[in-house]
């Protein structure tokens, strides 16, 4: 692990999507620690372990078993020493509702899943290149989803 | 007539006693005066008699005291005066008497004198003769006096005999005379009582006869006749009368007998007279002795009688004769009273004609008297206008003034065949009051008129009025009537169809009343039940009842309760719903609540169905728009996944395939994208079916905008033509607007003619909803109509409807990336705001769409 790298977490059920996100991550030429949990559950006993190392941004998909993203980012939020940490809503909804709920609920960003491989480097490069502080403090509706 | 012989006969013989007694009065006074003459002449020689006696009897004292004297002074010496006192005093009455007594005669008087000087020479002498002493020549001078004396005496007797003589003769004269006298008045006296004494008895008997003859009269007289007796007081005045007489008439009065009157005094018997003033007049007629007649109303024991009353004085009374005059007195009063009315009656009369000519001027009706004019055998043939008045100007023309006096049918030849001539004979002939009505052709117009005619005398009163309009109106009023029942029996036939009955309550009264269809919706016949609020609520569901007697009390408290529902039983024992609405009519009936109760339980029943329905569609609804969103999400995800794959493929491994290979794996790539299309727009489609409340004013210049922003690059890959007008700004849900427009650019791009340059032209106009065609609910006064046209392939106009269907393609997949379901959402957002779509195309050419949307 190297220690300049920037960590990242994907939390996602579908084993072929985070066989594809590991990809597209290794193929953008940004250096990154990511580890993958297959469910919120995972996620959230990892980051309320000990021996955490949090995070520069936690990519969290919405529809999982045992407990949903949605859980999982109240939980983060509410959880002292989490509440800052950077979430973006990696989903294939692209439905209003998902998209509104999870900004009140404190998500940073919201990112369809992409049909196409190269949209979903784009799309993680966009993101892991992204200014979180002026990002978070001029955030709105419409740059909270993440348009393609 | 007797009465007047006897007063005849009494006024001669009272001249011929009072004659006789004249003469009698003469007689006697002779005969009174003989015997007063003859008494004179006794008393002369009596009084002659007795002045010679006294003479004697004076010179006697003197005598008396000369022999005294020379008595006294013989037996004493000397004269003692004291015994000369009595006879002196005798002497000195004598004289005196004899003075009186000879007062008529002067020549005795003179005698007597000498007397007297010679008494007082006398007495004087005798005075001296007390003191002298020699008393011998002194009784000469005595003796002197003493024979003059005696001389006197003499001649005082010689004087009286003198007298006595003449008067004794002149008796003797007179003594002869008088019996002579008053055996001749004697016999006269007799003479005259008996022609009296004849004559009275034959008075007497013509008295009685004459009594009789009056006492008849009297008792059969109607008149009270009576006698009074007048009483007087001390001072000669007049203060009671008495009943001497009174007829038997009076019972007529005072239903008293007369016998209970005789001898009373009026202020007993009848004190009322002093009330009425007879007694005044009475008294008056009995001291004016003049007789006098006057009225009196006599009241006696409450009975009023009107009394004329004649006074008549009599000598010692009055006699009165009353005439109970009440009869003509009320017959007076009544005269009085009629004569009065009379003139009132006059006066009413005057004034009545005057009203009578006030109101023949002024009302409408035309009034006529007429006078039959009747041939010999009795027969009418015409009628004289005896009065018209001038009502007749308005239909006829005829002046009324100039009218008067003509005949009827002489002015009216026509008349004689109408029914009014007919029926005007038959009312002179039955005497009756005839009611008719006829009418008449004047001037091509119909007149209808009603007569009412009454005979009077020998002809009759008409009056005649114009009812032309009272007749249309009632014709009009049965037409109306007939209408209104007409439309009461539409009414009630509604009524039926329409599950509909009516009521109304008159609160104050508490009447109830409804129509037919008010029981029939339950299955009674209107009279099957007794039409009253109670009976009524027997008929309602015990649930319900509480909130219907709550109902009725505020409609009584004047209330209009809100609209309620509630259940009934029918006759046949099934449930009903019911709705009752009512209010209070303003106005004149305000008091008066007019309620409607409509038959609801198919309304009710179908809502019911309905709301399981909507359930059920809910419920439905929910599970599609579930499996809608689970199953375009669910499928979305292995779509996306395939694409990722091929995404991968052609990017690093494509150039392995063989070329059918890379063909083949081109198809598959172009079939992945158009499947999720497809999940796409349906989830789009499905989101659509929220209802979506946060309607805001949308800007259709920015919709615009930013779908074109959208688009920029297809827009300038293909060289689009853009025109935009200026747009509305309407109410509505902005991004389904955007969708809208995303849609429509989006298929004028995919439908673009290759050939051509593209164009698109959006513009708006507002537009009035009349001019809108029907085929779509206009909720709206005015909408806005944005018209989308291109350029491109177009299509059959045919199709235009069919374009909306949802998967509904004109056009072959393979040159047409369409999926069928963007316009379907098109026309699902238009509807979503109220609005209609439609489109217009012509194949080869280009189309045309046009949206109205609520301004």
């Amino acid at each position: 692990m190297k220690l300049n790298n920037i960590n990242i977490i994907l939390a996602d059920d579908d084993p072929d999507d985070r066989m594809l996100f590991n990809d597209a991550i290794n193929d953008i030429a940004i250096a990154t620690n990511l580890s993958m949990y297959p469910n919120g559950q995972e996620l959230m006993d990892y980051l309320l372990s000990d021996d955490v190392i949090l995070p520069e941004i936690i990519f969290l998909d919405l529809n999982m078993p045992i407990k949903d993203g949605m859980e999982c980012l109240k939980e983060i939020r509410k959880t002292k020493g989490l509440e800052h940490l950077c979430v973006a809503i990696y989903s294939t909804s692209s439905s209003e509702e998902d998209i509104e709920n999870t900004f009140v609920n404190g998500a940073n960003i919201y990112i369809n899943k992409p049909n196409s491989y190269k949209k979903l480097k784009v799309a993680l490069k966009r993101v892991l290149q992204m200014n979180w502080q002026y990002h978070t403090s001029s955030l709105n509706m419409n740059n909270f989803l993440l348009r393609l | 007539m007797p009465v007047k012989k006897l007063a005849k006969a009494s006024k001669f013989f009272i001249v011929t006693l009072l004659l006789a007694l004249s003469l009698l009065l003469f007689i006697s006074y002779k005969g009174y005066h003989q015997v007063n003459q003859l008494k004179t002449a006794a008393n002369l020689v009596s009084h002659t008699l007795k002045v010679e006696n006294e003479i004697n009897n004076l010179f006697s004292h003197y005598a008396d005291i000369e022999s005294t004297i020379y008595k006294s002074f013989l037996e004493q010496g000397r004269l003692n005066p004291k015994l000369l006192e009595a006879p002196k005093l005798k002497a000195k009455k004598s004289f005196n008497l004899l003075n009186q007594l000879t007062q008529d005669n002067p020549l005795q008087q003179k005698n007597l004198k000498q007397v007297r000087n010679h008494q007082k020479a006398l007495y004087k002498y005798i005075d001296t003769l007390s003191t002298a002493n020699d008393y011998k020549d002194k009784f000469t001078i005595l003796a002197i006096h003493t024979s003059a004396l005696e001389d006197l005496k003499t001649e005082l007797l010689n004087e009286e005999n003198e007298l006595l003589m003449l008067r004794q003769k002149n008796y003797l004269s007179f003594g002869f005379f008088t019996p002579l006298m008053l055996l001749s008045l004697s016999i006269f006296f007799f003479i005259v009582f008996i022609l009296s004494f004849w004559y009275f008895n034959r008075q007497r008997k013509a008295t009685q006869r004459t009594n009789t003859f009056l006492e008849g009269i009297l008792f059969n007289s109607a008149d009270i006749i009576s006698f009074f007796t007048p009483v007087y007081n001390a001072h000669h005045d007049i203060i009671d009368f008495t009943f001497k007489f009174t007829n038997k008439s009076i019972e007529n009065v005072l239903g008293e007998p007369p016998e209970i009157f005789k001898n009373k005094r009026i202020s007993e018997v009848l004190p009322v007279n002093f009330e009425n003033g007879v007694f005044d007049e009475m008294a008056l007629a009995a001291k004016e002795q003049e007789p006098r007649e006057f009225k009196t109303l006599f009241t006696y024991k409450g009975k009023n009688t009107w009394l004329r009353t004649k006074v008549m004085p009599l000598k010692d009374g009055v006699l009165t004769s009353s005439i109970d005059v009440t009869l003509q007195e009320k017959n007076k009063v009544e005269q009085k009273k009629l004569t009065k009315r009379l003139e009132k009656q006059n006066l009413e009369l005057l004034d009545n004609r005057a009203f009578l000519g006030n109101i023949f001027k002024s009302v409408s009706e035309i009034i006529i008297n007429l006078e039959c004019i009747r041939k010999n055998d009795g027969r009418i043939i015409d009628f004289k206008i005896l009065f018209i008045n001038d009502a007749i100007t308005r239909l006829t023309g005829h002046i009324a003034s100039e009218i008067i006096g003509k005949h009827l049918a002489a002015l009216y030849p026509s008349i004689r065949e109408k029914a009014v001539f007919s029926q005007l004979i038959a009312c002179v002939k039955d005497e009756e009051l005839i009611d008719f009505e006829d009418h008449y052709d004047i001037d091509g117009k119909l007149y209808y008129f009603k007569f009412t005619a009454t005979k009077l005398n020998d002809g009759v009163t008409v009056t005649t009025r114009e009812i032309t309009q009272e007749k249309l109106r009632a014709l009009e009023l049965a037409n109306l009537n007939l209408e209104l029942e007409i439309q009461n029996s539409i009414f009630n036939e509604a009524e039926t169809l329409a599950k509909v009955g009516s009521y109304h309550i008159e609160t104050e009264s508490g009447n109830f009343n409804c129509s037919n269809n008010f029981f029939n919706m339950l299955g009674y016949a209107p009279l099957d039940a007794e039409q009253t609020i109670d009976t009524y609520k027997t008929l309602i569901h015990p649930e319900d009842i509480t909130s219907y007697a709550l109902h009725i009390k505020d409609i009584f408290n004047g209330d209009s309760p809100e609209p309620f529902i509630y259940r009934a039983k029918t006759r046949k024992g099934q449930t009903k719903y019911l709705k009752t609405s009512g209010h209070f009519e303003a106005g004149l009936m305000k008091n008066v609540f007019i309620g409607v109760v409509q038959d609801v339980t198919e309304e009710i029943m179908a809502e019911q169905k309905l709301r399981y329905k909507n359930l059920d569609l809910e419920h439905s609804n929910a599970e599609l728009e579930s499996f809608n969103r689970v199953a375009s999400h669910d499928l979305q995800e292995p779509m996306r996944k395939i694409q990722l794959f091929i995404s991968r493929i052609s990017d690093a491994e494509v150039e392995t395939l063989s070329e059918h290979g890379q063909m083949y794996f081109g198809k598959i790539r172009t079939a992945a994208n158009r499947m999720q299309n497809l999940i796409k727009y349906l989830l789009s489609y499905a989101r659509l079916n929220k209802t979506e409340n946060d309607f805001t004013q949308v800007d259709i210049n920015t919709v615009i905008r930013t779908v074109i922003a959208d688009y920029e690059e297809s827009i300038s890959e293909h060289d689009i033509n853009l025109d935009i007008g200026k747009m509305p700004t309407v109410t509505g849900i902005t991004f389904q607007l955007e969708q809208l427009f995303a849609n429509l650019i989006s298929n004028s791009i995919k439908y673009r003619r290759e050939d051509v340059v593209s164009k698109i032209a959006i513009s708006s106009e507002r537009i009035s909803r009349a001019k809108l065609d029907d085929s779509f609910v206009k909720k709206h006064n005015t909408y806005v109509r944005i018209s989308f046209s291109d350029n491109g392939i177009g299509f059959d106009n045919a199709h235009a409807k069919k374009i909306f269907d949802m998967f509904e393609r004109l056009h072959q997949r393979q040159n047409y990336s369409g999926t069928g379901i963007g316009l379907a959402i098109c026309k699902k957002i238009v509807l979503n705001h109220n609005g209609h779509i439609k489109a217009e195309g012509k194949k080869g050419q280009g189309s045309t769409f046009y949206i109205y949307l609520p301004a």
